[in-house]
């Protein structure tokens, strides 16, 4: 057990290190260990055949088409508004900035249902745009419009608060130095500032796309669970798992446990290579 | 004349005082020009307008007989080096000065020609693969200076050069700088809060007070012909005495002395009194007493109380100092020299 740079006046004495230690280690272990190895063995649990079948099946296939295409629409599309956002927040001050970050925190504050249920309230049949939704032969809701439009509205601050986040430490002198050595907005954007925020950057861009895999709640309201159609991962497990088709379920949710997995990997990889 | 800025104004937030007030100057081609204030007095915001990282509310300024008012940054062809350095931390060194060459799109064995140039210039030769966190305070400094000279700028600004070192370095670089601009002969404009710097290293002191130039001249102009109480305070080592002016004579704590032309009989008067430019002696008529000496290495401060009770500092070298014996409550001597008199207000 390394004490790191401590000095002596605050290091606990020995009992209390070891204690601390087996605490944080015994609670990870009870609520993040095991459910994660019941995942993979409960998924296993008549073997290999009928775990590749359960994930080969059609239904599971679509979901899981359906989850790659809303990721593939919601991160490109929040990585672009994260990084503009992230931009104007942390070198502008304008009018509605207070407001513009309150507003990024909010998909954080708002339970994801809530944000579905005011998808349904605004577009909606009887909703403040569904007559000229209707009119117009638009379907949002209970279609895939709908499940991209909620899991972009879930994971929109991700990438942003990343990124602000290191752009407010940096500051913007080494983009005044560019300025002043010739480079256009442009040149300078990508000669200095995404170099500067790439790890950030790519940091975000993980996190907003396990989110937008993940995402329950917002899709649950909004997809109206049409099975092979509108039906994500998430929702998948959970039809599975209402349908008592435990091995079913469990096959489909150790895919969203793997995803967990890879990306914490990769945050680790990538947390080595900025050092 | 190279860089001339006329009646400019700024302001960052309506109501507030201005920024910078009316300041117009000429900075000579080929020569160092030093923009000297106390924090706050408007100079970093000046020669931030003159980058054109600011626009002015209002003025007019130009290059070498161009008008650059509406020019942006880049087009400007200045060379930057900013207080704190602000390197690229993820370039190399030979990156960062390499940067404006490569922006202009030069071909890759003339950027390396020059930039090995410029760490020859700099003395930098064996650290060009190093990223910038591995360098030390002045070396860093030294890179910024390399990577603003390498697209050969017309104008070279420096927003506090020296501001985050320590004070050998600061000396050393002080020196470094002399050099190098004798060698490249660029229009050079200098910020800074540090006298000894503006006086040591440029031809024309600018020197602003409150977001105005209150003086600009050579440095022994500045040093020698302060024309406010504002400048005899700032620059020098100055003690304030007050007195009055009767027929042409000044009266300061007992003492007489030439009044300037001008000053009206009867009527107040300030005189700044620099510490290093009075002389004590041992006589038998004495006019101080001496309170406290202060030896601080190779000299010492030494404060005298005058007829009047009012004090002021005197500075002596140490052998001055030794062959007077000095000890707090001597009486001795004092000889004010020339001090700067002006109307009390």
């Amino acid at each position: 057990m390394s004490t790191r740079t401590l000095s002596d006046a605050v290091r606990e004495p020995r009992w209390a290190r070891v204690l601390l230690t087996f605490t944080a280690l015994g609670f990870l272990g009870l609520f993040v260990g095991a459910p994660l190895v019941t995942i993979f063995a409960a998924a296993l649990s008549r073997g290999a055949g009928p775990y590749l079948a359960a994930i080969g099946s059609a239904d599971t296939w679509a979901a899981i088409k359906l989850t790659l295409l809303v990721a593939a629409i919601t991160v490109p599309v929040n990585t672009v508004f994260g990084v503009a956002a992230a931009w104007l927040l942390a070198r502008y001050d304008f009018v509605g900035r207070r407001l513009l970050l309150t507003l990024i925190d909010l998909p954080f504050s708002v339970s994801p249902v809530v944000a579905g249920l005011l998808f349904v309230l605004v577009c909606g049949a009887h909703g403040l745009f569904g007559p000229w939704l209707s009119a117009h032969h638009v379907q949002l809701l209970f279609a895939i419009p709908g499940v991209v439009l909620a899991t972009a509205f879930v994971t929109f601050s991700l990438v942003a608060r990343e990124v602000l986040t290191v752009m407010l430490a940096q500051g913007s002198r080494e983009e005044e130095a560019a300025f002043t050595l010739g480079a256009s907005g442009f040149q300078m954007l990508w000669h200095v500032t995404l170099p500067k925020i790439r790890w950030a950057l790519v940091y975000g861009v993980l996190l907003c796309n396990a989110r937008a895999m993940g995402e329950f709640g917002a899709v649950s309201v909004v997809s109206g669970h049409i099975r092979g159609r509108t039906e994500t991962l998430p929702l998948h497990v959970e039809i599975l798992y209402n349908e008592y088709n435990f091995v079913g379920a469990f096959a489909a949710a150790s895919l969203l446990a793997f995803l967990a997995l890879v990306t914490l990997a990769a945050r680790r990889v990538l947390e080595g290579t900025d050092e | 004349m190279s860089v001339v800025i006329e009646g400019i104004d700024k302001r960052y937030t309506q109501g507030d005082s201005p920024a910078v007030h009316d300041a117009t100057l000429r900075a000579a081609s080929g020569g160092v020009t030093a923009l000297l204030g106390p924090s706050g007095s408007g100079k970093t915001t000046l020669l931030r307008i003159i980058a054109g990282l600011e626009t002015p509310d209002r003025g007019r300024i130009s290059i070498h007989g161009t008008d650059v008012t509406k020019t942006s940054v880049r087009e400007r062809g200045l060379g930057f080096v900013f207080q704190g350095y602000a390197l690229f931390s993820h370039l190399s060194v030979r990156d960062n000065i390499g940067f404006g060459l490569k922006l202009k799109t030069l071909p890759s064995r003339e950027i390396a020609r020059r930039v090995d140039e410029l760490l020859e210039l700099v003395q930098l030769r064996e650290l060009g693969q190093r990223k910038p966190n591995e360098l030390s305070g002045g070396q860093q400094q030294r890179v910024a200076f390399a990577r603003a000279l390498a697209p050969k700028p017309r104008v070279l600004l420096l927003d506090e050069p020296f501001g985050a070192l320590d004070a050998k370095v600061r000396l050393e670089l002080r020196r470094w700088l002399r050099a190098l601009h004798a060698q490249t002969h660029v229009t050079t404009l200098l910020v800074t809060h540090d006298q000894e710097e503006a006086l040591e290293l440029s031809d024309q002191v600018v020197l602003m007070n409150e977001g105005r130039i209150v003086q600009s001249g050579t440095p022994y102009q500045i040093y020698d012909q302060p024309v406010s109480p504002f400048v005899a305070s700032f620059i020098g080592n100055a003690s304030l005495l007050r007195g009055s002016v009767d027929d042409g004579q000044a009266e300061l704590a007992g003492i007489q002395l030439d009044a300037p032309p001008g000053i009206p009989s009867g009527s107040a008067v300030l005189a700044y009194v620099r510490a290093e430019e009075v002389t004590l002696a041992r006589a038998p008529q004495t006019n101080v007493e001496v309170s406290t000496v202060r030896r601080i290495a190779s000299r010492v401060e030494v404060e005298v109380v005058l007829a009047d009770g009012q004090r002021m500092t005197v500075q002596l070298s140490r052998i001055e100092a030794d062959a007077l014996w000095l000890q707090a409550g001597d009486r001795l001597r004092l000889d004010l020299g020339k001090p700067r008199i002006f109307l009390a207000p």
